[in-house]
């Protein structure tokens, strides 16, 4: 029998290397990859949803529940399309006038001067804007389907801050969509708004027959 | 510490492995395939807030009612309205991609331009619109001071009826030329049928919705015939009816085309022979004596043999059809069974409100018109004029005129003189008149040409003989607003607005069975240097000065149209609101809308889209205006044009069969038309392109059908690149084996091939109409194309 030249033996050295591999690829995938693959996007200005959402602090925002309150300012136009986010003359509802602010923060007071005195609409980003393959009817799944705002977008309506917008660099697309838990384990329905979360909705509530392709891609 | 091969491809396995249980290839695969549906050059509609707007669709003289939306200005999606009368929810592919034809710059002429590079070449450069004018009035004044103003000639597309058309005319008109000419199409043989027979001057409609069998020779319903938005959807509810009232198709044509295959029954006669079925199915009415007796005897001339007042004996109508059509020589004509015949004419007694239609393919190309007047004296014989089910012949639309034309004395001058091109008949002269002098004459025939709406050179038969008439005029100035085929050998473009950027109207819906008259404010702002034609016209009419200026004394287009429509206002006829009740109920209107304010009237129009007549009991008890005061079967009029003619007999002065003179050797060549292809002047969506099967279109080549049996006997196999050659020219094209083709025809779809246009219509194909032989037809001299012979070898 021949033996083995030195530098062909196995040793201890190569399954430290493969662990040191290993864990670096575990570090790189799940720290290093989410870090790089988003961009950061402060929104332009400070908008305090929990402020306005509380009917004792402000008192124009109608709504018997929670759910109603977010349809005042994120409304339903007359022909039943989805507003989205807020254009500058809702706000000027109540924040007509730049000369008296409503409250005493410096956001009110910025937003005074820089967008309302102006006529400026706010470049807000988007979280949960969808491609333009998908066809999504807010009307069916709020009016139709009863269902809450919190339930797909979360705790949003009861935060102080507006979190920051994280954008995918490869996709262009929100955090909101995917990446938060990155893994894809989901814990919160609103982790994840990817076709299968919304597949996965429907078939729990009985509406397996609106996982047909035609009634999201039309 | 040394570190080896093995340890380092352990390292690297390590890390291969460990990356796997990230997130990491994963996401970033589905991210990749995220990434490549949102490359910015991948165009997508804005978002923002919809705004709807209403309109009506000209790129054909449809005039369906469509729905625009609108982001922001921009449109971004054409649909049909399901309460406007004449389309009433249907729509046909092209109108579908209208939005395409206004926003692809490449399509569009986007200012005015001059020529840069040879004829035919569609190379130009832009110029402002002071230079175009100055270069076009310049050109215009020496014509009129140095030569004969009958040197300028105008080949019209437009709408025969419509206020633009009308504008042409009275420009030609006040400038002194009568060199007028309209396209060689199926409306003008149609309006020659009208005047002829019934001794109307306008178009013909079918009251379709009410009928219960239609007896169609070749008119391609499902291929665009007619207003393809109404016939489409007219189909579907046809076929949606319950049993009892189905109402049946009856499709004659020799190719299996998408109507014959959908059609209740499928007759395959040979090509051009129809008149001689229709006559034949009339013999056999008439012999049952089933056919409307009261009708005929009451308001037809000519029927029976008669006398005139000379005292001389002439044959009638009936007595010429027992003798020439009888079963026998029908079917030797047609290759038809006799018996189909009889199964036919059994079914048209029984039916209720039976129509028989003609016009082959979309209804575009010209049939002759003794054909299109045999195929109508089915529908004469059985008293289906203005009858609910029948023909409307009589749709008037009382728009109002503008006024005289104001004519100097050089124009009276020039006018009095005739036409330097021999006119038609009914004083309507058309283009093949113009290419036949243009190509025959010595002396120069015109010297400027205008183009206005009409491209020609890809649906003209025999248009490999329009090319060479082009290349002898000495100046061609087109108006299009799109870079159409024709206009490539233009050297002076003036552009129009696209449809959606300009008032548009539409008197008269292609076939629409009541009166009816669709206009449309403009919807979509125009982004280009372009002008409305009305607008250019009065504005050419002003820099030309004098009695030319005079007679357009209007200040823009709109105000043109609202002269018009006031005398529609005033005549209080009709509606200008959508009645409750679908104009076909034939029920009078009870609410029209009309106010009596011109102004308030005016908005109502604007916003309703149309005015229009429902025909009612009283549409029977018409007067025909021809010399008899009756249907003509043997027709007066033609008999003051007999030298014109060349009708020598009495038979020649009625409805027959007359085939077209062939070579005995070769193939027929037949071009089909499609629906979702435009073979008409507006170009079609490029993004139809993708609707075109492998079988007609691959790639660059274009596919003619051929029966299996032809193709073998002349030794042909499926996708063999082959030389069509007939007298005229040479084409190359693929052989597609086919059971769709009748055995001894060959098939080719019309409208590829083009010159003009963007990368994705140009030059996909080959253009078969340059290769048609035609003949003229005996009473108007319109082309006729159906007896094409080719030769086909291998290349």
């Amino acid at each position: 029998m021949q033996t083995i030249p030195e530098y062909l033996r196995s040793s201890w050295k190569g399954w430290v290397l493969f662990g040191v591999g290993f864990v670096g690829a575990l570090i790189v995938g799940w720290v290093i990859f989410p870090m790089v693959l988003y961009s950061q996007h402060p929104q332009p200005m400070n908008f305090n949803h929990a402020l306005h959402m509380d009917p004792e602090k402000v008192s124009g925002i109608e709504g018997d529940s929670e759910t109603e309150r977010c349809l005042f300012c994120h409304e339903f136009r007359s022909d039943g399309t989805f507003a989205g986010i807020p254009k500058l003359s809702k706000c000027t509802e109540c924040h007509e006038d730049p000369s008296s602010p409503l409250g005493q923060t410096p956001e009110e007071k910025e937003f005074m001067e820089k967008y309302v005195s102006s006529g400026k609409e706010i470049p807000w980003y988007s979280y949960y804007k969808q491609p333009d393959c998908v066809y999504f009817s807010h009307i069916a799944h709020v009016k139709m389907g009863k269902m809450e705002c919190k339930t797909c977008h979360g705790n949003h309506g009861s935060l102080k801050v507006l979190p920051v917008y994280q954008q995918n660099r490869i996709t262009g697309y929100s955090r909101n969509i995917w990446g938060y838990r990155i893994s894809g384990l989901k814990k919160n329905t609103w982790d994840r708004m990817k076709m299968d979360d919304c597949a996965e909705c429907h078939k729990k509530m009985g509406h397996e027959n609106n996982n047909s392709c035609f009634v999201c891609h039309k | 510490m040394e570190i080896n091969r093995r340890d380092f491809i352990k390292f690297v396995v390590g890390g291969i492995a460990g990356i796997h249980v990230t997130p990491l290839p994963w996401k970033l695969t589905d991210d990749i395939a995220i990434w490549t549906q949102n490359w910015p050059w991948v165009p997508v509609p804005g978002r923002g807030e919809f705004k709807e707007a209403k309109s009506i669709c000209t790129l054909c003289p449809g005039g369906c009612g469509i729905r625009l939306r609108l982001v922001e200005k921009r449109g971004v999606k054409i649909e049909s309205r399901d309460e406007f009368p004449v389309n009433h929810g249907g729509i046909c592919p092209i109108g579908m991609g209208g939005l395409q034809l206004m926003y692809d710059k490449d399509l569009r002429f986007t200012s005015p331009m001059k020529r840069a590079g040879q004829r035919g070449e569609g190379i130009f450069v832009d110029i402002s619109w002071d230079e175009a004018y100055s270069i076009l009035v310049q050109r215009l004044k020496e014509l009129r001071e140095k030569k004969d103003p009958r040197l300028l000639a105008a080949v019209d597309g437009l709408p025969y009826e419509g206020s633009e058309s009308l504008m042409v005319r009275r420009f030609m008109q006040a400038f002194g030329s009568n060199s007028y000419f309209r396209l060689p199409d199926q409306d003008l043989v149609d309006r020659t049928v009208n005047w002829i027979m019934h001794g109307i001057k306008g178009s013909m409609g079918f009251d379709l919705e009410n009928s219960d069998y239609i007896l169609s020779f070749g008119a391609g319903l499902l291929e665009g015939w007619g207003i393809p938005g109404r016939i489409l959807n007219l189909w579907g509810e046809w076929k949606a009816r319950g049993d009892g009232a189905k109402v049946k198709v009856v499709q004659i044509e020799s190719r299996a085309s998408n109507t014959a295959s959908k059609a209740d029954r499928w007759i395959a006669i040979k090509p051009g022979t129809e008149a001689a079925l229709a006559l034949g199915i009339v013999r056999e009415l008439i012999q049952r004596g089933r056919y409307n007796v009261d009708f005929v005897n009451e308001h037809t001339f000519g029927f029976g043999d008669w006398v005139d007042q000379e005292g001389k004996s002439h044959k009638g109508f009936r007595s010429m059809v027992m003798e020439a059509y009888t079963p026998e020589k029908v079917a030797q004509i047609t290759g038809i069974d006799p018996k189909e015949i009889k199964v036919i004419a059994t079914e048209l007694e029984s039916a209720k409100a039976p129509v028989a239609i003609w016009g082959r393919g979309r209804g575009e190309l010209p049939n002759g018109v003794y054909e299109s007047m045999a195929i109508h004296s089915i529908n004469i014989v059985l008293g289906r004029i203005q009858r609910p089910g029948g023909v409307i012949v009589s749709k008037e639309v009382l728009l109002g005129d503008l006024g005289p034309v104001l004519t100097d004395e050089k124009a009276k001058e020039a006018l009095r003189q005739g036409t330097l091109v021999p006119a038609g008949i009914a004083e309507v002269s058309h283009l093949a008149d113009l290419v036949k002098a243009i190509l025959d004459s010595k002396e120069p025939v015109v010297d400027t040409l205008l183009l206005f709406q009409a491209n020609p050179w890809i649906t003209m038969p025999s248009s490999i003989l329009l090319e060479k008439a082009l290349k002898k005029v000495p100046f061609i100035v087109s108006f299009s607003p799109f870079r159409d085929d024709t206009s490539c050998y233009a050297d002076l473009i003036l552009p129009d607005h696209a449809y959606l950027e300009k008032f548009q109207e539409m008197v008269n819906p292609k076939g629409l069975g009541y009166a009816a008259y669709c206009i449309s404010a403009p919807v979509l702002p125009n982004p280009y240097s372009t002008k409305a034609l009305g607008d250019i016209l009065i504005q050419l009419a002003g820099k030309l000065g004098g009695a030319i200026k005079e007679s357009f004394p209007f200040k823009s287009y709109e105000e043109v149209l609202k002269q018009r429509t006031n005398s529609l206002f005033s005549a209080k006829r009709g509606s200008i609101k959508v009645q409750k009740e679908p104009p076909w109920k034939w029920v009078e209107i009870k609410d029209s809308g009309i106010q009596g304010d011109d102004k308030k009237d005016w908005e109502t129009l604007l916003k309703s889209n149309i005015w229009y007549q429902p025909n009612t009991k009283e549409s029977a008890y018409i007067v025909f205006p021809t010399e008899s005061k009756k249907v003509e079967l043997m027709s007066l009029s033609l008999k003051r044009f007999r030298d014109a003619v060349g009708a020598k007999t009495d038979e020649d002065l009625m409805p027959q069969y007359r085939g077209l003179e062939t070579e005995k050797a070769g193939l027929l060549f037949m071009p089909y038309e499609m629906v979702n292809w435009s073979s008409g002047w507006a170009p079609s969506p490029p993004y139809l392109t993708k609707t075109i099967f492998d079988h007609i279109l691959l790639k660059q080549d274009l596919f003619m059908e051929l029966n299996p049996t032809t193709a073998k006997e002349l030794g042909l196999r499926e996708g063999e690149m082959v030389e069509v050659k007939s007298k005229l020219g040479v084409l190359q094209l693929k052989v597609h084996l086919s059971e769709v083709a009748m055995p001894g025809v060959a098939y080719a779809p019309l409208g590829f091939g083009r010159i003009g246009y963007d990368e994705f219509l140009k030059s996909k194909g080959v253009n078969v109409a340059r290769i048609l032989t035609s003949q003229k037809d005996p009473i108007v001299g319109t082309p006729l194309w159906w007896g094409t012979r080719v030769t086909i070898n291998r290349v």
